[in-house]
């Protein structure tokens, strides 16, 4: 428990060490800023702002596909490269409690970041009457999806010391999985990320959608653990 | 306290070290010698549970490395050859946080993180970026590092390289002085450090040993005046 603490303050930190963060943080507000203020503001006669957020998760949720691998390509490739991997190797260590605490400790910043977006709900709230619901559960929502992603992101991370071809890597798989649905039919729907997304920002909560993205982080969280074990008896 | 049985690392069809055994007692100092690339670093790694051997195995004070893990491990501070430091952390932080990976509680954290720093002289520069301090005082981290789990053994691999002339005389002060507690085995090239530091020296040539004595008990017996005529008698020939 202890080394998997210090492991979450060291990573989550360490987002705040650099401009990376803060970085991180000032785009993704610039660009869902922006879409936010369209959407409340462009008024037509086929567009009526509504108080909600609906028309703008998916829209968020590519935003964070986008930041995303770059929040995820250090966290293993820089470990290795500047060879502090042997430091963590060395301590009484698992993988298993490796990869999980510097998984917590991306996740509290991904928390963080979709934190910085309180506003527009706040906002909302201000000027009209929106139904809570739908807003509250468009976060978890956007919070499982973006788990997910940096999920793909650890994994991709640690196959090797580049932090470029980590996020290179990371990007295609995201783009593969996310855009699925448009291109694989049936099954491609069923595994895509972006299908998952639409009950919570209905404001339906349907337990399949949860396990969805609980599995899909399992299976990354678990191939990146399988991939630091075989570094051991190479 | 450092026992060696039998350690074999093959890379493809290449052997970087071959039946490598030795056993240390505990409370010495030993220098692990050879030429570049004659499987010093790939000994250290075994020794200290980072890279699984092709055969053999390690044992420290009495665990196996690879079947008591977390005893073995627990025994040895290590000091790799590039000091495994976050160039964006406070020297504090750092300490605190690698006293975490080791399962410290944090109110003995502090206390071993303040012995640490007292121990290898960081105490003026702990609120430093460990990025901004010289190469020297970064080697010092490396050795708190090592140190604040309390470990019964100490390796290091080539800790005085890229130093300045100073920096080294200060490294192995330290290191002399941590022998006084300790088991030291330290790799280096530099011959002159080995004899300043150490009774016993280990000589490794191409993944093989081929000394294992004080450096008197060498002299003796392959009738050489000093240290540096039994390294080279030792590891002459051979290809490169």
């Amino acid at each position: 428990m202890i080394p998997l603490l210090a492991l979450i303050k060291k990573d989550f930190k360490g987002y705040f060490a650099s401009p990376l963060g803060y970085v991180a943080i000032a785009l993704f507000l610039f660009i869902t800023g922006f879409a936010f203020t369209a959407n409340l503001t462009q008024v037509s006669p086929q567009h009526l702002p509504e108080a909600s957020l609906r028309g703008m998760v998916y829209f968020m949720a590519v935003i964070l596909l986008f930041i995303s691998p770059f929040l995820t390509m250090r966290i293993f490739a820089e470990e290795k490269k500047s060879g502090t991997m042997e430091l963590l190797k060395t301590a009484p260590v698992s993988d298993a409690q490796l990869v999980l605490g510097k998984y917590l400790g991306a996740l509290l910043f991904l928390f963080v970041l979709l934190l910085s977006t309180i506003e527009f709900p706040i906002i909302l709230m201000q000027v009209g009457d929106p139904d809570l619901g739908p807003l509250v559960l468009s976060y978890l929502g956007l919070f499982l999806v973006g788990a997910s992603f940096i999920a793909v992101g650890i994994f991709t991370s640690s196959l090797g010391r580049s932090q470029m071809m980590a996020a290179i890597i990371a990007f295609i798989l995201l783009l593969t999985l996310w855009f699925l649905a448009d291109v694989g039919g049936e099954i491609g729907e069923k595994l895509s990320m972006i299908s998952h997304l639409q009950g919570y920002t209905l404001g339906v909560f349907d337990l399949a959608d949860t396990l969805y993205y609980f599995f899909f982080i399992f299976i990354f969280l678990f191939l990146t653990v399988r991939k630091l074990e075989s570094e051991r008896w190479q | 306290m450092i026992q060696a049985v039998g350690m074999t690392k093959q890379y493809g069809s290449r052997k970087a070290i071959q039946d490598v055994s030795f056993d240390i007692p505990a409370g010495s100092i030993v220098g692990l010698l050879g030429p570049n690339g004659a499987g010093k670093t790939t000994t250290i790694r075994i020794l200290t549970g980072t890279l699984p051997p092709t055969s053999g195995t390690a044992k420290i004070g009495g665990y196996d490395i690879f079947e008591e893990t977390d005893q073995a491990k627990r025994q040895i501070g290590y000091l790799p050859e590039t000091p495994p430091i976050y160039p964006e952390m406070t020297v504090e932080d750092y300490l605190d946080f690698v006293g975490g990976l080791w399962g410290i509680r944090k109110k003995e954290r502090k206390e071993k993180v303040e012995k640490a720093l007292t121990a290898v002289g960081l105490l003026e520069v702990r609120r430093r970026l460990i990025g901004n301090l010289s190469k020297g005082y970064k080697q010092r981290v490396g050795l708190a590092q090592a140190l604040i789990h309390e470990p019964k053994v100490l390796v290091l691999d080539e800790p005085t390289i890229g130093l300045d002339p100073k920096q080294i005389l200060e490294i192995r002060e330290l290191i002399r002085n941590f022998a006084k507690g300790m088991t030291v085995i330290f790799s280096s090239h530099i011959l002159q450090e080995v004899s300043a530091l150490c009774e016993r020296v280990i000589i490794i040539h191409q993944g093989k040993i081929v000394a294992n004595d004080t450096i008197a008990g060498l002299g003796r017996q392959l009738g050489k005046a000093n240290l540096e005529e039994i390294f080279l008698s030792t590891t002459a020939g051979g290809k490169e």
